[in-house]
Formats: structure tokens, C-alpha cells, sequence
């Protein structure tokens, strides 16, 4: 029986011939998820994030960035916790009230954190930090949480951080599988640099509830093979229109291509990150979004 | 001025009439939740209660359901509790977790659980009894539940009725709010047959988490000015193409979506199917007519 990573990776890829592999799997709903691949889903987004510079200053509040949602006249916002005033359940119930009043989807959170540690007592500590944020994604009504993968210590190897990252987000898996919140991680470099760390992680951790934030920027070089690689585990995405460093211009239409191809189902979520002040920066890399959505998405 | 008073009041007066009213604001994002009404966000959804004969005889399970709706391709999925195996939480994650693989959102979840109810033992039964409701819709991450008045018992009066649909209400609002989970009270017969007495319960309830689920087609009188009268309080929507009362005759869904933009109203239009032909060919020509109207007057 393949695993329950192999599977969803191997169907997505596999596409409608995978109609052929029921006897090999464990339902008719497991079936059906490959014969769905002929349907990309595209919603937009936006992180808290894209308007760091204004929340950072109290210029802007997580409420002002929810209403901002309507304004760009997107589906959903992805709230980075940088910027909360606290995890009192009494605030995360007002953000998740705004935001269900102006039919503004969540389509996660983003936390900062690190889950590539060589010494034991500080992975636990990175274990309980991430249960706590569990609990809030559980008030916010939403289900999914950006992690980092880290950076490798010094001296040591990937095969080393591999290992102590899979250490790390499987007991914090087990704990989000019950509150039915997915713990994502984030391409972004570092032990995330190369997309075949992120799958063995993946592999490694086989849980339903680690998925991948798929950053189609963070790569030093060849972005779209593995954007690729990557899409059939993906349960969120980053977006900008450059990668690098050094930024280099991303095509954005060929990236989208490759979700649709894949049949991706979730959010394409703007993270800016340009030279241009957010406020007319932003608006214009949600337009590019937009479009992209709307020429791909069958919804 | 009431939390409802005030969301109706500022939803019905627009733009100008809101930021004249500042003083009488208790903070800006209640008076950003009036100006950023301009917007009308229309997402299309779907009731398993429109798939009810395939559910009933086991043709269609929930997660076939979530499935169809990718098919569909529509938003959002209303999860209409009756057709579900349990209230077992791996069980509603199992769901939560499929809907989310598949880009589908729960727009809520619908119960069946009547309010009115003359004995007060049985009142606080109801109450209990939602709560459960309560629970399953937030293990869904789903952020809204489906509520019915129910019908007057013989030789009570609607004012009794309303009554006693109140004393269910508030605690159960109360019990919502902490899971952040909003209670909508559908327009279905019974003491929720004429806005006004829907709109007298959510007042004298008076809680940010009670709204109105809008289903279009239960109005025995005037049905396109009670609905018009019910958009500022509308926290769902249930669309049929045709009314149920006084008698069958085709909506002018149209009407329907203009007055729905006019009052900036943004949440989900899900289909609930109920007609004689066969929801295998029924759902998809209604969620057409959906979708076709909800491209026209969203601004997402």
C-alpha cells in the first residue's frame, strides 16, 4: 500500500489515467481526488505580509488589512501573526467575525518559527510553540499554518537537518491533525532550498496535515522545475512576480500554467515584497493575480 | 443604539448617510463594516440538502458531496447536517480535510432543530441540542448554522412564538459566539414566515453571531420586498428558481441579485435544490444561473 503522501503525490501527477489505480487504493473518494485534477481551483489571496511596512508601523491594524481584502476585491487574506495584538481568544474571534461579516475568506496563517534544530530541548520548545498556534488557527476557523523549514547549523549536513526537521513536524502533525489544522511549510530557502528536501520531509513526516506553502520566488535558480515538483503537494502558495536573490523576473503566466496542469485546488496568495511603497505596489501585483486566476481557475 | 439596530441601520443608509453618523459609531471598523458595503461580494455555493434524494438512500455520501462541488464548480459547500454519519470528530475533520484538499469551502452547516417550543424544559433541550450543532460546524472550521423558527403549536399566538424562539436563541448565541460560529435563522414558514418577525427575534436577540439565512422562496406575501427588507441581515442565503409559496411561480432571480448587490450584501448564494426533476440534471442548471449572476454583480 503506498503511503498517503506517494499516493497524493503520485495521483495529482498521474492525473485522469489514475482512474485506472483504484483496486491499489483505500477508497472511492481517493479515487475521485485524482479524476478532480482536471479541475484547477484558483482563489486569490493576499498575506498580511504584502502590507508589512504599514502594520509594522500602526498605520495599518489586522482589522484595516481585512477590510483591505474588500477594497482589492479578493476572496481571502492570509493573516501573518507578526502583527496580532495577541492569541486572546477574545481578538481572534473579532478578526475571524470581521472577516466572516464581509465574506472575506482565511486562507491561513503564517508564523515565524524554525524547525531545524541539532539539540533536542529546543525542537520540543518549537513543538509547543507551534501547538499553541494550532489553537489559534482553531479560533480563527481557519486551516493552515505557514511554517519555516530553518536554517542547517553550521557544519551541519542536509541529511542532519532532514532529519531533525522530520523530528520536529511530526509530533507537531499529530497535534494539528486533531484540531484539523495543516502545518505547511514554506519554501523558502535554507533547508527548504532544494524542492527534494521538501518531498523527502513530506514523505518522512506522512501525515495528511503537513502540506507545503508553495513560495514560487524563494529559489536561487531553475524556479519552474521546481515549482513543479512541488505543486502536487502544495495546500498554499506565496506569490510574487520575481525570484531570486538576485531578483530575476518570473513569468508568472508559465507558473500558472503549471498549477492548472496540476490540477492545484486552494489559494494563490500574494506575498509582496517589490521596492515600491505596498500601497500602490500591492494593488498591482493582486491585478497580475487576478487575471491569472480568472484565465486558469474553473471557479 | 443595539449591535443590530445599528448594522441594519448603517447597511440600509449607504455610504453618505455613514460617515455623517461617526459620533454615533463605536469604532471605526463598525463604521468600515457600512462604507466597504459598496462592494458586493457574491460567493456561489451549494446545499447537500440539494443532492437530499441521493443522500437519503445512500447514493451520495457527504464526501461525494464535497467532490460534486468540484465538478460544480462552484465556491462553497453548506453542509446540511442530516445525511452525516456522526458528530465524531475524526469523522468532521476527515471531511474538513477532503473540502480542504479541494479547494472547497464550507459555507456553513444547516440543522434542523426547531425553536419554537411552548415547554421550557424542551426549550433548553433545544438549546443543548444546538450547541451540538455548534460543535460539528466549528470540528468543519465552518463559520456559520442553519436554525429554524418552526411552526406555531396549535392555539399559540406568533407573539408567544416569537417568544419562545428568543429564549432559545440568546443562550444558543451565546454558546455560538465563543466558537465564533454565527447562527442563522432561516426564513421558513412558520414564525419566520414574514420579515418583520424575524427582524423583531434578531433584534430583541441582539448578538453579533445571529443572522438571517435568506432562503427567498418561503414568503407568503410580497415575497421581493421581504426579501429586500432581510438583506441587511443576512448571513447566508439559500436560491431556488421558483417560490413555494403562495404558489410555484418562477423567481425573478435577476430582481433577486440586484436588490442582494444594492444592499452589499457579501457572503455565499448557495443552491438548494428541491423540485420533482432529478438533482442529477436539476443542481447544474440552477448553479449555472448562479453562477451567471453572481459574475455579473460580485465585485470578486
Amino acid at each position: 500500500m503506498l503511503d498517503s503522501i506517494h499516493r497524493r503525490g503520485f495521483l495529482k501527477v498521474a492525473g485522469a489515467a489514475a482512474g485506472s489505480l483504484c483496486v491499489n487504493l483505500r477508497g472511492a473518494s481517493a479515487a475521485n481526488e485524482g479524476t478532480a485534477s482536471t479541475h484547477p481551483r484558483f482563489y486569490t489571496s493576499c498575506c498580511a505580509y504584502s502590507y508589512g511596512d504599514y502594520l509594522k508601523s500602526g498605520k495599518m491594524s489586522m482589522e484595516d488589512f481585512i477590510h483591505k481584502a474588500v477594497e482589492l476585491d479578493i476572496d481571502a487574506v492570509d493573516l501573518t501573526t507578526y502583527w496580532f495584538k495577541s492569541t486572546d481568544p477574545d481578538y481572534l474571534l473579532s478578526l475571524r467575525r470581521l472577516a466572516f461579516k464581509l465574506g472575506v475568506l482565511f486562507s491561513g496563517i503564517a508564523i515565524r518559527n524554525s524547525l531545524c534544530y541539532a539539540e533536542a530541548g529546543e525542537r520540543a520548545q518549537q513543538v509547543e510553540e507551534i501547538k499553541k498556534w494550532v489553537d489559534a488557527t482553531e479560533i480563527l476557523g481557519t486551516s493552515q499554518i505557514r511554517v519555516f523549514g530553518g536554517k542547517i547549523p553550521n557544519g551541519a549536513s542536509d541529511a542532519q537537518g532532514i532529519d531533525w526537521v522530520v523530528e520536529t513536524l511530526k509530533p507537531a502533525c499529530d497535534y494539528a491533525a486533531k484540531k484539523g489544522v495543516i502545518l505547511a511549510i514554506e519554501t523558502h530557502h535554507e533547508i527548504t532550498e532544494k524542492a527534494s528536501n521538501v518531498v523527502e520531509i513530506l514523505r518522512r513526516v506522512d501525515s495528511p496535515y503537513a502540506g507545503v506553502t508553495l513560495d514560487v520566488a524563494n529559489w536561487l535558480e531553475e524556479p519552474y522545475g521546481q515549482i513543479e515538483t512541488l505543486v502536487p503537494y502544495a495546500t498554499n502558495t506565496h506569490i510574487r512576480d520575481t525570484f531570486g536573490p538576485p531578483p530575476r523576473p518570473l513569468d508568472l503566466d508559465r507558473v500558472w500554467k503549471i498549477f492548472a496542469k496540476a490540477g492545484y485546488k486552494g489559494f494563490m496568495t500574494v506575498e509582496y515584497e517589490n521596492k515600491e511603497d505596498q500601497m500602490t505596489g500591492v494593488p498591482k501585483l493582486v491585478e497580475k493575480v487576478k487575471t491569472l486566476c480568472k484565465k486558469y481557475s474553473s471557479v | 443604539m443595539t449591535y443590530l439596530h445599528r448594522r441594519a441601520f448603517l447597511q440600509a443608509a449607504g455610504l453618505a448617510a455613514a460617515s455623517s453618523l461617526v459620533a454615533d459609531v463605536s469604532s471605526i471598523a463598525q463604521l468600515a463594516e457600512a462604507t466597504t458595503h459598496a462592494q458586493p461580494r457574491l460567493l456561489t455555493g451549494c446545499c447537500a440538502y440539494s443532492y437530499g434524494p441521493y443522500l437519503e438512500k445512500g447514493k451520495m455520501t457527504m464526501e461525494d458531496f464535497i467532490l460534486k462541488a468540484v465538478e460544480l464548480e462552484v465556491v462553497g459547500v453548506d453542509m446540511t447536517v442530516y445525511w452525516m454519519k456522526s458528530k465524531d470528530p475524526g469523522y468532521l475533520h476527515g471531511l474538513r480535510r477532503l473540502a480542504q484538499k479541494h479547494g472547497i469551502l464550507f459555507s456553513g452547516a444547516a440543522c434542523g432543530t426547531e425553536m419554537c417550543e411552548p415547554n421550557a424544559d424542551k426549550r433548553a433541550a433545544l438549546v443543548t441540542e444546538i450547541g451540538q450543532w455548534i460543535d460539528v460546524a466549528d470540528l468543519l472550521g465552518a463559520p456559520h448554522l442553519r436554525v429554524f423558527g418552526g411552526e406555531l403549536p396549535k392555539g399559540a399566538t406568533v407573539a408567544q412564538g416569537k417568544d419562545w424562539a428568543v429564549e432559545v436563541l440568546k443562550p444558543a448565541a451565546d454558546y455560538a459566539a465563543k466558537k465564533g460560529v454565527t447562527l442563522g435563522l432561516e426564513s421558513h414558514h412558520g414564525i419566520t414566515s414574514m420579515a418583520a418577525d424575524i427582524i423583531e427575534i434578531l433584534h430583541r436577540v441582539d448578538s453579533p453571531y445571529v443572522g438571517c439565512n435568506l432562503d427567498i422562496t418561503h414568503f407568503p406575501t410580497d415575497p421581493y420586498a421581504q426579501i429586500e427588507a432581510l438583506i441587511p441581515y443576512a448571513t447566508m442565503t439559500h436560491i431556488r428558481d421558483h417560490f413555494d409559496e403562495p404558489k410555484p411561480d418562477p423567481i425573478d432571480l435577476e430582481r433577486v441579485w440586484r436588490m442582494f448587490a444594492k444592499g452589499g450584501y457579501q457572503g455565499f448564494m448557495a443552491a438548494e435544490y428541491e423540485s420533482e426533476t432529478d438533482p442529477g440534471e436539476g443542481v447544474p442548471k440552477l448553479i449555472a444561473k448562479i453562477k451567471t449572476l453572481c459574475k455579473k454583480y460580485s465585485s470578486v
